[in-house]
Order: structure tokens, then sequence, then C-alpha cells
């Protein structure tokens, strides 16, 4: 598994870091996880930028203890968490212009995804980070555990919630398509 | 693995999701520009704006220091990191040590959405850092270290374009006692290597030629070369 072929070797022991290099061999890594944790593609380019933005401003300060992509997906939660927060406001501020120029509410629909992503955005934080981090990324338990600063049993136990709520998710959604057929 | 094929196949859909051709290219050219141009947050603010009409070198991440003559260069920071001195393996522990934070853990939903910040799972700090390294560091720590750099980077260039080489040389030799693994401490040996020109060419000469071997895909190359009289030696070389 790679992440773990990358904690086997320190990374002290690696190549010379450069904002250049960690951007060419992460860019994807910190896009892909932006848009796991909530960015839509109109917006995942501009996290993606936050995100090396921060990591040039600390790339001094990285003492390469960890794996760079456990500290990129913890800078990349912060940024999106941050932008999603400004982007609620905003939102909020113009529903609430567009409620007092129509007179009415526009409630967003929410429909049944075969997405896995939107299927994420329906579970808790902590099982979704670890989810992401296990399925999709091939973390290990340790290693995760050392990210998230829990325990190795926590890992396991979130990941199991996990799985079986996103697999109630599609079950619950597939009944109501069949019921919608009949 | 999971019990559902269904959601099997949407996990393998989503690995492979990538993205486009391209993006990566233009996002880093992005980055550059945006801390070239002191137009972002990484506090390059201190730094003088480029010029109208200045090229700007994107090769990587690019801090202009503008001197004082308007000449102007653009000196490049590649934001490498110097290696620990003291290698230590990655920390594999499933915990690490107890903290005081009450951070410390990932909470559940209702506080992470109280409070997602206090619950954010920690990224390697600063302040963690050994005593050793920061020592060997930024005396100005955290995210304000690039732009100290640059504060001093930008005197020395100031100062030599004033024809000022003592000062020049003070202000390189403070960034190299106070950032001696830098993120600009290649822009520092390059200015080291003009000042010495600037003061005695050909006492400089061997100085840059060791600096152009140590460096020869530097941007400051061609500059290093005119200001030390070496442009005879590239043509030879070519």
């Amino acid at each position: 598994m790679p992440a773990t072929l990358e904690l086997a070797v320190p990374l002290v022991a690696a190549p010379e870091l450069s904002l250049e290099a960690l951007y060419q061999a992460h860019h994807a890594f910190v896009w892909r996880n932006a848009r796991r944790l909530g960015c839509s593609d109109a917006w995942v380019d501009d996290a993606v930028h936050e995100v090396f933005l921060v990591v040039a401003n600390r790339l001094q300060d990285f003492e390469g203890r960890s794996s760079p992509r456990t500290w990129l997906f913890a800078i990349t939660y912060r940024v999106v968490l941050r932008m999603q927060r400004d982007r609620a406001r905003y939102a909020k501020r113009l529903l609430s212009f567009a409620e007092q120029t129509a007179g009415g509410s526009a409630a967003p629909a929410v429909e049944a995804s075969r997405d896995l992503r939107e299927l994420l955005l329906q579970l808790a934080e902590p099982k979704r980070l670890v989810f992401i981090l296990v399925e999709l990324e091939g973390f290990t338990a340790a290693e995760i555990a050392h990210t998230l600063d829990i325990s190795a049993g926590t890992v396991a136990t979130r990941l199991r919630a996990a799985r079986l709520e996103l697999e109630r998710i599609l079950e619950r959604q597939r009944a109501r398509e069949r019921s919608l057929l009949r | 693995m999971t019990n559902s094929p269904e959601l099997e196949r949407l996990m393998r859909a989503e690995r492979a999701e990538s993205p486009a051709p391209g993006t990566a290219e233009r996002g880093f050219e992005r980055l550059s520009r945006a801390i070239a141009t002191g137009a972002v947050p990484v506090a390059l603010s201190a730094v003088a704006a480029p010029a109208a009409g200045k090229t700007l070198l994107v090769q990587a991440a690019t801090a202009l220091l503008i001197g004082a003559s308007g000449a102007g260069v653009a000196v490049t920071a590649w934001y490498a990191v110097e290696q620990p001195s003291a290698p230590e393996p990655a920390r594999i522990g499933p915990r690490r040590a107890p903290e005081p934070s009450p951070r410390s853990d990932l909470a559940p939903s209702a506080a992470l959405s109280a409070a997602p910040e206090a619950a954010l799972p920690p990224a390697p700090r600063p302040s963690a850092r050994s005593g050793a390294s920061a020592a060997a560091g930024s005396t100005t720590g955290g995210a304000s270290s690039l732009q100290a750099e640059l504060e001093i980077l930008r005197q020395a260039k100031g100062a030599l374009d004033a024809g000022d080489a003592a000062t020049a040389s003070a202000r390189l030799e403070q960034h190299a006692r106070e950032f001696p693994g830098g993120a600009l401490r290649l822009e520092r040996e390059a200015l080291r290597v003009l000042a010495r020109c600037a003061s005695d060419r050909v006492a400089g000469a061997g100085r840059a030629r060791a600096f152009l071997n140590a460096n020869p895909g530097s941007p400051l190359v061609d500059r290093v070369r005119r200001a030390c009289g070496l442009d005879g030696e590239a043509k030879i070389e070519k």
C-alpha cells in the first residue's frame, strides 16, 4: 500500500522538498480530496490554490516527520471548511435577497445520487474523514490514527460505521427508485 | 471491503477521478504569479510591487525583488526545505504523546459543526519543531518567516543596487544567520555572488563559477554570468 511505503521510508531521507515538487506530486491528491470534502467543480481549483498558498507559507516549517499527504490532507480539510463557511454566508445573503425580491424561498432540491462524493456528504464528518483516508486513499490505520489523533480502534469503528451507513443510504435510494417505478 | 457491490463500484469510480490534463500546470502558474505579485496572503506585501512591464519568472514560485535602481531582478524562490540535520523516523505509532490541548481529538459531528477548526486533525505545526531545528531556521517562525526572509534579501538587494556592498554583505550574513536553511537560501547565495563580483570581479568570478556549477538550472544563471563577466565562458562551454 503506498501509504505504508511512504512511512516506511522517513521523509527526511527523501529528496529535497520544494513547493513545485510538492505541487506536482500532490496536486491530484489535494484536488481529489477537496472534492470529497465538499468542493464542487466550480470552486475546487480555488480551494487547491488556497491549500498550496498555505503550503508555501508553512513549507519551511514542515518537519518531514510525517507523510506530506497527511499534512496536505489536514490543510485541505481546514481550507475547505473555511471556504464552505464563507460560501454559506454568501449564499445566505443571496437567498435572503432572493426571498425579499421574489417573495419566496428557494430551497435546494435534494436528489438521490449515485455519485460517491454526494453520498459522502451525508456522512458525519468523523466517519467521512476515516472513510476517505482508508477506502479512497489507502492510508494505514496507524497513519490515520496519527493524522486525526485518535486510536487505531476508533479508526476501525468509524470505518465500519461509515461503510454501513453508506450501504444503508444506497439501499434507501434504491428502494425509493423502485417505488417510483411501480 | 464492503458488502455492497454498488458501493464498491462507486468507490472504484471515485478512486479513478483525476484533474483534467493541464490543470496542475495552470494551477502552479497561478500560484507562482500570486506569490510573486504579493496579491495573496503569502505575506509578501513587504516586497516592493513589480514594476509594470517586468517579466515574471514563473518557473517556480517566484518572488520579485525590485532594486532601488529600478533595474529589477527576478529572483526565483524555490521554497526548498533543507533536510533536518538529525533525521528522525516518521511517527507511525497509533497515539501521539498526550497534549494538554482539548482539541487533540476529532470531535463528534455536533462539536465539529460548532467549532470545526478546533476539531481539525492537527497538521504538523511549526511549534512542534525541535529546539535545534528552530534555532537553525526562522527566528520569526510560522507564516511570517518567508516575509522576514524576503525583507532581509530585499534590503540586501537594495544596498547592492545602491553600490553599498558592505551593507549588502551584512544583510546577507544576517539572513544566513537567521535562516541558514531558509526557503530563499539559493537567492541569498546568488546575491552573495553578485555582491562579491560588484566589489571584486576577479575574486568574485571563482565564487560565481562555483554557484553556476552547483545551480546550473537556476534562473539566476544569466544574471550571475553577466555581473561577474563570465558571459564569454558560457559561450565557450556551449
